[in-house]
């Protein structure tokens, strides 16, 4: 083993990362916003709301993602008339996962902002909407950031999942380059691709604690 | 309804599942009047004083501000009507709730800027005549986090003070403050109050209503049980539960 074989299945693992980055910034575009939408509604007071959305987010923490996956590749296709490519099968199953996680952070989130911001909102004229938006949310998110980078760096690796529907994100690459070589170093590589992204998602959240501090 | 008050109050009831909270409440304040309500604990001064800026729903009864009713035997006007007429009434909390996420020039900024649609200039201005007056102009930048409790407080009056009230409602302003901080608090209302500001005070503070107040209503379990001027309810208290209240204050 040496260098310039590690430096090119760093090369060679590179085609892999449409996929992995791909799936990280669709999953997080789609679920943070849906979450956020879901978490309101989660703590309003429409009662059958309430059910389905407590039923969508027990289904979605109550189970592996893997199945989640598998359902959405193979399952859905039984039950519909539907047959997703693997790689949006993939991102299906991953925003609906996701955002039923954001939406119980947010729903935290939400819980931890006193009574009296909306009160002191409503006395000053603050419509419902400009309070959520200007009041509400912000508060929220500062309170939220760090479960939220918490998630963000599980996603990271959870998009190795998607090598179980033999999509040729970075893992599932590292895993062929092994069986080919014979050699082991290419999952040491694929190791150092995953701490890269976390190591840049932590200095990215905690650059972001320090700037939204109160 | 009395001719020429800015709020007037009759019938007022107001429960909480089964506990009665307010049972047939009925005053009127005057323009410029400083009004201090004094009580025990739990007999419902803090509902009396959110209900008449619409974070409670009155059960019965008329609420009329400044000529139109909030509430009119028990029937409230739609949303949009309601907080047209709140609009011309401030509130201050005991515990201040100032927005923590924001700087102090943009607690104060804000509701004109988002609410009032006033350009951001002007409202800057305006801040900072209203941070002098309070005295607190070299902290617009600060973080409500960063100030004592005194002075979150002095905030939280100038950001009411900026939508230009009719009136000001305050709920207990000083009771979280250490006695030192009380003061400084106590100076801004008394200063309004020489300015002539419309305010219904509720306070435990006997020496501020005895020195600033125009009128004290006391409220007991059986509702404002006086309505007099603090001379009278202080020196001459007529009835053996104020007498009883003033006492124990005073035994403080
Ligand atoms: N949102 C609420 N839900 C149920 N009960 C309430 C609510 N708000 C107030 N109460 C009850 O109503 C009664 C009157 O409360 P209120 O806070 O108006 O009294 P207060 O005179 O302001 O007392 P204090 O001097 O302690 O502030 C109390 O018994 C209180 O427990
Ligand atoms: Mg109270």
């Amino acid at each position: 083993m040496n260098f310039s074989y590690l430096v090119s299945i760093f090369g060679q693992l590179s085609d892999g990362l449409k996929f992995t980055v791909g799936l990280f910034f669709v999953t997080i575009i789609f679920s943070v916003p849906l979450g956020l939408v879901l978490s309101f509604i989660r703590v309003g007071s429409h009662k059958i709301i309430q059910r389905i959305l407590g039923g969508y987010i027990w289904l979605m923490r109550g189970t592996p993602l893997i199945l989640q996956l598998y359902f959405f590749y193979y399952g859905l296709s039984l039950v519909t008339s539907i047959q997703l490519s693997r790689f949006n099968a993939a991102i299906v199953a991953f925003i609906l996962n996701y955002a039923a996680y954001f939406c119980e952070i947010f729903r935290g989130g939400l819980l931890g902002v006193s009574k009296g911001q909306y009160e002191a909102a409503k006395v000053l004229g603050f419509s419902t909407l400009q309070t959520n938006v200007r009041i509400v949310i912000p508060q929220m998110l500062r309170i939220t950031l760090p479960s939220v980078a918490n998630e963000f760096i599980t996603l990271v690796k959870d998009t190795s999942l998607i090598t179980v529907l033999a999509i040729d994100e970075i893992l599932n690459l590292a895993k062929k380059i092994v069986n080919t070589d014979v050699n082991i170093s290419a999952y040491a590589v694929v190791a150092v691709y995953y701490l890269i992204a976390t190591f840049l998602l932590t200095k990215l959240f905690e650059y972001l604690e320090k700037k939204f501090a109160y | 309804m009395v001719e020429g008050a800015v709020i007037s109050v009759r019938g007022l009831s107001k429960s909480f599942g089964k506990t009665k909270v307010l049972n047939n409440i009925n005053f009127d304040v005057y323009k410029g009047e400083t009004i201090a309500i004094i009580g025990p604990s739990g007999v419902g001064k803090s509902t009396m004083l959110r209900c008449l800026i619409n974070l409670e729903k009155a059960d019965a009864g008329s609420i009329l501000i400044d000529g139109e009713y909030l509430v009119r035997n028990g029937h409230y006007e739609n949303e949009r009507t309601c907080r047209k007429i709140c609009s011309q009434m401030g509130m201050v909390f005991q515990s201040f709730h100032l927005f923590p996420h924001l700087t102090v020039l943009d607690n104060l900024i804000y509701a004109p800027k988002y609410v009032n649609r006033e350009d951001e200039a002007s409202a800057k201005k305006r801040a900072d005549e209203i941070l002098r007056k309070v005295g607190l102009a070299d902290r617009k930048e600060s973080m409500p986090s960063q100030l004592s409790g005194g002075q979150q407080q002095r905030i939280a009056i100038a950001r009411a003070l900026m939508m230009n009230p009719e009136i000001l409602l305050f709920d207990e302003p000083t009771s979280s403050l250490d006695p030192l901080l009380k003061n400084e608090v106590l100076s801004v209302m008394r200063q309004l109050a020489e300015e002539k500001m419309t305010m219904l005070v509720v306070t435990h503070e006997m020496g501020f209503a005895k020195e600033v107040a125009d009128r004290v209503l006391f409220v007991s379990e059986d509702g404002i049980i006086a309505d007099d001027s603090p001379d009278k309810i202080f020196n001459l208290p007529s009835n053996p539960i104020i007498k009883e209240f003033i006492c124990s204050i005073k035994a403080v």
